[in-house]
């Protein structure tokens, strides 16, 4: 597929500011894994709770096909898009280097791998691929794809990352000397949280059997400035310690690290211009609306004071801790929507 | 939970002429490549069954547990279920409730830490359930 669809726009979730709205369907994957949906009874869900219009996707995870697409795939989403005047806005490529067991990928295998994923972005109508691996020799072999292609690359900050960390400098660096428009950053809100989780401590207690102590203990190995693989390690530690198997927590005991990062919101604005999309994670809705772990006011007044213009992607991802039916995640990235709209009106009235 | 545990649902015992089908939903959040699964392990009523009588389906082509490491080309999409088949000395009836226990160890191929090193999941679930 090497057709192209024009990229449409979307209206600010509040005029005066460059904001737009949108989910990841991501924030549905349990309800998808599970069947529940196909893709277009998936989109009408959304629709009509009101969510929109930008969608994102996590190909590995929507693609039947992937890293390609088909073109009956390709038709039908574009029907759909057209009805409920949906937005492409993020296609998340993902980098699958371990794919072989015998070896990883060499460098023309992740090129190869990484253009597929490109051709069906394109092919989707998105404007903006997340990618996953910001090797130099790899960017710079993308770039004439993406320059033909008209596609934007984002390099996603994750937690436990943020916008001044060495990695990520080093990315910083790297664009500088390429001095692409086309190359920025997605960011992603689990670097900028105040607090782990409450959903993610009370599924660990339960699956570790992990007592109040243990939380503390996990929580103040979190809240220190060691890398993750030095945190990872001092938790599994304290947990043979206790007489805790580290399996009896899945892939929690190192993903906990992974999924919160504890980076002041305001480094985003170091890196504003280059910001040209965000994961606007959140794990839960409390009952005055906000976000217990992360602040949206906060951040929200950061993107708007720094003329942000692109998409606030919602981004659940409580059910990593939550089993089916437990939420309703489309409920949940409605209020989610009016928490930031309510910042951004407050964020403008300053 | 979708991202770590979930590999057996309400629907997962299907009762065979050739032994108790047991169909597994992939215990991470996106689809993987058949070779991401490192091992799988089923026990029957708190019996471990023997890895290599284990038998594995998928989109129509059946492979040993020990064959999947090298599946690097066939995704198991995230809505398709793999279908472990458990032979068994007698079939299980349709209805019929059984003690089931099944582990699901995977390398996530994208999450590399070091050269040919990857983040792993191992994933357990025992549940008893009725056979469709």
């Amino acid at each position: 597929m090497t057709a192209t669809a024009p990229s449409p726009t979307a209206a600010p979730a509040v005029d005066g500011a460059g904001i737009t709205l949108g989910l990841t369907l991501y924030s549905l994957t349990s309800e998808w894994a599970a069947g529940r949906y196909d893709l277009p009874g998936l989109l009408d869900a959304v629709d009509q709770a009101g969510i929109g219009p930008g969608i994102e996707i996590v190909a590995s995870q929507t693609l039947r096909t992937y890293p390609y697409v088909t073109d009956e795939f390709v038709r039908a989403w574009r029907d759909a898009f057209d009805r409920h005047g949906f937005v492409p806005s993020s296609f998340g490529a993902n980098l699958d280097m371990g794919r072989r067991r015998d070896r990883d990928m060499t460098l023309d295998e992740e090129y190869e791998f990484t253009v597929a994923q490109f051709r069906s972005a394109r092919a989707l109508g998105f404007p903006l691929v997340r990618i996953q691996s910001a090797k130099p020799e790899l960017i710079r072999r993308l770039m004439p794809v993406a320059d033909e292609l008209d596609l934007t690359l984002g390099w996603e900050i994750h937690a436990p990352l943020g916008p001044n960390s060495p990695k990520v400098v080093e990315i910083r660096e790297l664009y500088d000397e390429i001095g692409s428009p086309r190359l920025g950053f997605v960011a992603d809100f689990s670097s900028t949280m105040h607090a782990m989780a409450p959903t993610t401590l009370r599924k660990l207690a339960r699956m570790g059997g992990l007592t109040t102590a243990d939380l503390e203990r996990l929580q103040s190995i979190w809240a220190s400035d060691a890398d993750i693989n030095a945190q990872h390690g001092e938790f599994v530690e304290h947990l043979h310690a206790r007489g805790i198997a580290p399996e009896s927590l899945g892939s929690f005991a190192r993903l906990a690290f992974n999924m919160h990062g504890h980076v002041d919101p305001r480094e985003w604005a170091d890196i504003m211009p280059q910001i040209v999309h965000v994961h606007a994670k959140f794990y839960d809705i409390d009952q005055a609306g906000d976000e217990p772990a992360i602040d949206y006011p906060e951040l929200v007044r950061v993107f708007v004071e720094g003329g942000y213009s692109g998409f606030f992607s919602s981004e659940w991802e409580g059910h990593a801790f939550a089993d089916l039916g437990e939420a309703d995640p489309i409920d949940l990235v409605r209020k989610q929507h009016d928490l930031v709209r309510r910042s951004i009106t407050a964020a403008l009235a300053r | 939970m979708a991202t770590g545990d979930t590999v057996l649902t309400d629907e997962s015992l299907i009762a065979r002429a050739d032994g108790l089908g047991i169909a597994l939903t992939v215990p991470w959040y996106r689809s993987l490549w058949l070779s991401s699964v490192s091992g799988i392990a089923v026990a029957v009523d708190g019996q471990a069954v023997p890895t290599e009588s284990l038998q594995v389906e998928l989109a129509g082509r059946t492979y040993s547990v020990a064959e999947l490491p090298e599946q690097w080309d066939t995704l198991w999409f995230i809505q398709d279920r793999l279908v472990v088949v458990v032979p068994l000395d007698e079939p299980v009836a349709e209805g019929q409730d059984v003690d089931v226990e099944v582990t699901v160890d995977l390398r996530l191929p994208y999450m590399q830490i070091a050269p040919m090193t990857y983040v792993t999941n191992h994933a357990v679930n025992r549940r008893t359930l009725a056979a469709r």
